[in-house]
């Protein structure tokens, strides 16, 4: 099957509060659900995809569009990466999500590194916090693991 | 970031560094016992290597220092468990993680620098303080890991010399960590001077370790590479690259976990062979020539330690003075200034890893004497079933 830009259609996705978004189809295809889908022949009708809402839909299309250019360079490609994850926990979030859903694994490992970086100084308490973590451990064993690496919390 | 599934949670727990790991063991039970997990560690450590992320350089003057590797700015002197004002210490290898450090040849550690763990290694005694044999030289080690059985082992070569000076006797003797106990294994049949430019540990690459040695003593001096399969625990020899001028000197280093062969024609050139897929002689190929003018100094020596993470340039050591980078594309040399660094520095690699040692840690102790006593216990019931039968 022949996806390269000057032959490409046009693909609906219907997000899920209903937001329809034209897209290339071989910007699309960038999302290994979506292609497996238009490579069974099941992608005539808007695709529903329920699990993504309409703003993070649109975010994500338009990393799809950035990726699928053939004439940008692998250090454009990193700038702008870099500019596209400057965005709050719940875009991120929202992001990780819809990546993992539609199967990006581009995107996927993009988003995750930006929360390894963001996280990484950080101490347990905001890591509960970011993750919705409930603290399981009494305060003696709390402490007791601190001690097994206390210099790592310096 | 509420309800991110498991598997994401991984992925994301994967790419931080260890001190940020040892941190997050508090944040809940489920994560202490995740980021504590043989699996988890290994994937860490699997990450880190493919992904070139997570190491830096280990400097090794009369202290050791350790180095960002995507910042080679400064060298921050390593608080290790044998440093001493009155002895230097050595890096007898450096494999996932762990660094094997050794004063002199009675104090010998496995240390987990980005953990802080270590184990002591157990003093073996050397043949020669047992009979009356001629010791040659100094004992010759090499540290790696036994991919068969999960397991971290020591090698140490002692060889010793026949009255006729042609013959010789090679000991071996292999320490594991999982018995933390050495043994003796088969002798090795080649033999080795103690005159590598490269000191004389053995080079580790693809489950063995590799040094260059001799048939014979005297009478034959054809240099070959010798290697010591560690889960084997046996030795074969590496057949080496076709050379066409074979006027250098040779030694062998490793890069990017492949091993390499460095061809030094003094005051010319050195080239850098590369043996792509182990074993076969077909894939040696010489990665890089740098000519003697292309460098402010002689090269007396010159090690390949890494690859950049572009893999456009390789990191290489010079002289044990001085790192300098050498551009693939370009065939350029470029010094690198590292603040701090000690005046003679030998280097090595080290991951960032979780790889436990299981010892002196007092809780892991109990462990490791717990699982002794049920050793013990089971030996004593198969002795006890073999009676019944």
């Amino acid at each position: 099957m022949s996806l390269s830009p000057s032959t490409s259609k046009m693909l609906s996705l219907k997000s899920s509060d209903g937001k329809v978004l034209e897209v290339e189809e071989h910007v699309a295809v960038l999302c290994e659900t979506i292609k497996s889908l238009v490579e069974d022949g099941c992608a005539d009708s808007p695709i529903p995809l329920a699990n993504v809402d309409g703003a993070t839909l649109g975010n994500v299309m338009e990393w799809c569009k950035k990726h699928a250019d053939q004439k940008a360079s692998a250090d454009d490609l990193e700038d702008w990466d870099a500019e596209f994850v400057e965005r709050d926990q719940g875009e991120l979030y929202h992001l990780i999500m819809a990546a993992n859903y539609l199967n990006i694994k581009g995107l996927l490992d993009l988003i995750c590194q930006k929360v390894a970086d963001m996280i990484k100084g950080k101490h347990p308490e905001k890591i509960r916090e970011i993750f919705n973590i409930e603290n399981d451990f009494t305060p003696e064993q709390q402490e007791q693991i601190r001690k097994d690496n206390s210099w790592a919390f310096e | 970031m509420a309800t991110l599934p498991p598997e994401i949670i991984v992925d994301i727990l994967l790419r931080l560094p260890v001190k940020a790991l040892l941190r997050f063991r508090c944040a809940s039970k489920p994560w202490c016992a995740l980021i504590d997990g043989p699996n988890f560690i290994k994937m860490h450590l699997n990450r880190s290597i493919e992904h070139n992320a997570h190491h830096s350089l280990i400097l090794i003057g009369w202290y050791l220092y350790s180095v960002d590797m995507d910042t080679l700015d400064e060298a921050v002197q390593l608080d290790h468990p044998l440093k001493n004002e009155e002895f230097g210490t050595e890096v007898l290898g450096s494999c996932n993680g762990l660094l094997c450090l050794a004063v002199g040849i009675y104090d010998i550690v496995l240390w987990n620098p980005s953990t802080r763990k270590l184990r002591t290694v157990p003093f073996a005694l050397m043949e020669f303080m047992m009979d009356s044999f001629t010791i040659s030289q100094f004992p010759m080690y090499g540290f790696g890991y036994d991919y068969a059985r999960d397991d971290y082992k020591l090698v140490r070569m002692v060889q010793l010399c026949g009255e006729d000076d042609d013959s010789f006797d090679s000991h071996v003797k292999v320490y594991s960590l999982k018995t933390n106990s050495w043994k003796r294994v088969r002798d090795c049949p080649f033999c080795f001077r103690y005159e590598g430019i490269c000191g004389n540990n053995g080079m580790l690459a693809c489950g063995a370790l590799h040094w260059l040695g001799f048939r014979r003593l005297v009478s034959d001096t054809t240099e070959l590479i010798v290697a010591f399969d560690i889960a084997l625990e046996d030795y074969r020899e590496v057949l080496q690259p076709e050379y066409l001028d074979e006027n250098f000197q040779m030694s062998l280093g490793v890069l990017g976990g492949c091993l390499c062969v460095i061809c030094n024609y003094h005051g010319v050139r050195v080239d850098i062979w590369v043996m792509k897929e182990y074993g076969v002689k077909e894939s040696w190929n010489k990665l890089f020539s740098v000519s003697q003018p292309e460098a402010s100094l002689s090269f007396e020596q010159l090690r390949p330690l890494a690859y950049s993470r572009s893999g456009r340039e390789v990191l290489l050591e010079q002289n044990n003075k001085k790192i300098i980078w050498y551009d693939l594309e370009k065939k350029r040399v470029r010094d690198v200034q590292i603040h701090g660094s000690p005046r003679s520095i030998k280097a090595e690699i080290c991951f960032g890893s979780l790889v436990p040692l299981n010892g002196d840690g007092r809780i892991d102790g109990k462990k490791q004497q717990a699982q002794e006593k049920k050793k013990k216990r089971d030996d004593f019931l198969s002795v006890g079933f073999k009676l019944v039968l």
